[in-house]
């Protein structure tokens, strides 16, 4: 049985939810995916979880994130999604696909994460939106566009621009937008991947070109670099917010989210830490025993997330971090040893693509 | 100091080493007749060959000093190469991993006063244009790295990147020949690179694949328990606890929704995890006791899945060995076919990486008579 959307959305905003009123909806909603997403009632199975023997949400299934790659993790026939979004990745790997039953719960989330993160704060959020990502006509599958196009509409009356066109990130007109919002001291927040601010730092250097935002402005960035731009510590990428944009450390954020999960993750300044929302949950996982960390160990990030109810509630991810009291310090990909010898394992044997093959389907029954 | 001499300190300190297949003075003086001619080649001419009436007698030049790489990972590689810059009577510098390797440093302290005259081991950094040879062991960055430095007319010899894996022909398909499989994926704690990721396992055999993957399984256990077999650790990095729990994640859901995909772990730890899938593409292992099993029914298959792992081929591991033909093994780009339950202890008198131990690193001296 599961809870109905409107319990969902009345909890997403609901900033008192109570640890008893997120467990049973957990709970509920596990019920229901255990129900009609086969492939997860399988795997239940297979570990000997049946909702009827879950008393905590700690203890639902969490489905490895590499799992949206294979199957259609849905509760409902994937034909019928409202929207599929796709993870991105390089071209030789095939992407994980979260196909949703309805854009409300999503979206629902994606609005109340903003206006707890942004318009909670003393000075409220610039209404102009520069952003540094495709929109959602050019990337219909993009998590991240849609998420953005959301708030745009709900929160950009002052317009928004999207400066990432065919492909490319539009310098002249981004760096002309930088400047009229620094002469007329209009604030404004740019949003968009970590990769294309590289680039846009790049093209400053060029230039030369630098700016002084004005106050109030602010900087949203989120996602990996993917081989999309060379890869920079975040502590360099925030000081070039400093020196290139006049953005202090206060003014920028980050956003950890994900293609397969509704719920997203802020944290303020290069240092910040991750906080969770009510209607999610993160437990960071030792990977050898299973179990919870303690507060200050770090572990694998595993998200329970109240918005996934038409696919997994609980997704394992390959990310580690550091457990804190009020959040958690995202530390993203670990390698997997510091010293190697000449064998090689999986992880250095990226560049190399075995050719596909067919019979990674799942079964049906 | 001549050859039989240093050879006879080398077997003293290698004795303490039995995981290095307890060497002796012979064996190392049988090395340097098999690659070098003549026994005392390195000790003064030999004749080595009559052409047109003259008599070519010849003496081995070894490297006046030797820098040698030494990866981290596992120590018996970096014992070796140093075993050889000793025989050859070079002067050896030895680049310690940064983070420490306890048998290296071990066999380092054994050695006789005699010997530890000629080894200088330290973190570097070292004078590459001022080496007579330089021996990296690590991964294909490293090596790369190391080759900027070296003057091109150094003798370099690299052991990059490499894998192996193992073929069981259906004669073989037994519980003992799954002893053997677990016996090479578990020794270094698949480490190396004569660790197999795979074991290709062909159908019609008194196992069957799947049936051969639980005796491997079950074997990886008794291994486990055994004590016996050399370099099994159970402390694992958070990153490489991370990865085998990707990947048993991965499979575990894999299994739940394909009955042709199993999955086999030690109870209660991470220490190894069996793997047995109909996919027949090469998998590559996170390492760490982490072992597919595939079926096949005609070699030719494997031929196809391991394509894209060719260049990196080390060893396959075989059961029985002499089903697997030399037209084979050329197809199968492994330049090392040995039994399996032998690929972590190969002999002394072997190529490593298709290359000789010492005729790459000495120049001759010739005088035609």
């Amino acid at each position: 049985m599961s809870p109905p959307d409107s319990r969902i959305i009345a909890a997403i905003q609901n900033p008192a939810l109570s640890e008893p009123e997120f467990n049973a909806l957990a709970l509920e909603t596990l019920a229901h995916q255990f129900a009609h997403n086969a492939p997860y009632r399988r795997y239940c199975e297979s570990l000997g979880v049946r909702p009827d023997s879950v008393g905590r949400w700690q203890d639902i299934p969490a489905v490895p994130q590499n799992a949206f790659k294979e199957f259609d993790l849905c509760t409902f026939p994937p034909q019928n999604a409202v929207k599929v979004f796709h993870t991105s990745g390089t071209t030789a790997q095939t992407p994980g696909r979260h196909f949703l039953e309805t854009l409300d719960l999503y979206e629902i989330s994606v609005l109340e994460g903003y206006d707890r993160t942004f318009r909670s704060a003393a000075v409220p959020p610039p209404e102009t939106f520069a952003i540094l990502a495709p929109d959602p006509k050019e990337a219909p599958h993009s998590s991240l566009s849609h998420m953005f196009d959301v708030w745009t509409r709900y929160f950009a009356p002052r317009g928004s621009r999207w400066f990432w066109q065919g492909g490319i990130l539009d310098f002249t007109t981004l760096i002309d937008a930088l400047e009229m919002a620094e002469q007329f001291e209009q604030p404004v927040f740019l949003m968009g991947t970590a990769f294309s601010f590289v680039h846009l730092f790049d093209e400053c250097e060029r230039r030369p070109a630098r700016f002084k935002l004005p106050p109030g402005s602010l900087v949203l960035e989120t996602g990996g670099y993917k081989g999309r731009s060379r890869k920079i510590p975040k502590r360099e990428l925030y000081g070039l917010f400093d020196s290139v944009l006049g953005l202090p450390d206060a003014a920028c954020w980050n956003e950890y989210g994900m293609t397969e999960l509704g719920v997203q993750f802020y944290a303020r300044g290069a240092e910040g830490l991750h906080t969770v929302p009510p209607w999610a949950r993160v437990a960071l996982i030792n990977p050898s025993t299973g179990q919870e960390v303690t507060v200050g160990e770090t572990g694998l990030v595993r998200i329970y997330d109240l918005t996934n109810r038409s696919s997994v509630l609980g997704i394992q991810t390959e990310d580690a971090a550091i457990r804190h009291e009020n959040g958690f310090r995202l530390l993203g990909r670990i390698s997997r040893a510091s010293a190697r010898g000449c064998s090689i394992a999986a992880d250095d044997l990226l560049s190399m693509t075995p050719p596909a093959t067919g019979n990674r389907e799942p079964t049906t029954s | 100091m001549n050859t039989l001499e240093r050879a006879q300190l080398l077997e003293q300190t290698l004795r303490t080493f039995p995981q290095m297949g307890m060497i002796t003075a012979g064996d190392l003086l049988a090395l340097v007749e098999k690659e070098l001619g003549h026994r005392e080649a390195l000790d003064g001419f030999f004749e080595y060959a009559r052409s047109g009436g003259l008599t070519i007698r010849s003496r081995a030049i070894p490297p006046a000093s030797i820098i040698h790489i030494c990866a981290g990972t596992l120590a018996n590689p970096g014992i070796l190469s140093l075993c050889f810059g000793l025989l050859l009577g070079s002067r050896n510098h030895v680049k310690l991993p940064s983070a420490g390797c306890p048998e290296l440093e071990r066999f380092l302290r054994e050695l006789p006063a005699s010997l530890q005259a000629m080894v200088e081991a330290g973190p570097g950094p070292f004078d590459y244009s001022a080496a007579g040879a330089v021996i990296v062991y690590g991964s294909d960055e490293t090596v790369a790295a190391i080759r900027r430095q070296v003057p091109a007319r150094t003798p370099f010899l690299a052991h990059g990147h490499r894998l192996s894996y193992g073929i069981v022909f259906r004669e073989a398909a037994t519980a003992t020949t799954a002893h053997c499989a677990a016996w090479d994926a578990s020794a270094y704690d698949q480490q190396g690179c004569l660790s197999p990721h795979d074991i290709y396992v062909q159908e019609g055999g008194e196992l069957s694949p799947a049936q051969f993957a639980a005796a491997v399984a079950k074997a990886m256990q008794t291994v486990h328990e055994g004590g016996r077999c050399p370099g099994l650790s159970e402390k694992r990095s958070l990153g490489e606890s991370a990865a085998i729990l990707q990947v048993r994640s991965a499979y575990r859901f894999r299994a739940a929704n394909d009955p042709r995909v199993v999955l086999w772990e030690s109870p209660g730890s991470d220490a190894w995890t069996v793997i047995h899938e109909e996919d027949p593409q090469f998998a590559t292992s996170c390492l760490n006791r982490v072992l597919f099993i595939k079926p096949f029914r005609d070699p030719v298959e494997i031929v196809a899945a391991t394509e894209w792992v060719r260049p990196l081929v080390s060893t396959v591991g075989t059961a029985p060995v002499e089903k697997l033909s030399p037209d084979l093994q050329r197809q199968l780009g492994a330049a090392r076919i040995c039994p399996l339950g032998h690929m972590q202890s190969p002999p002394l008198l072997r190529h490593h990486d298709a290359r000789p131990h010492l005729a790459d690193l000495v120049t001759w001296l010739d005088r035609e008579e």
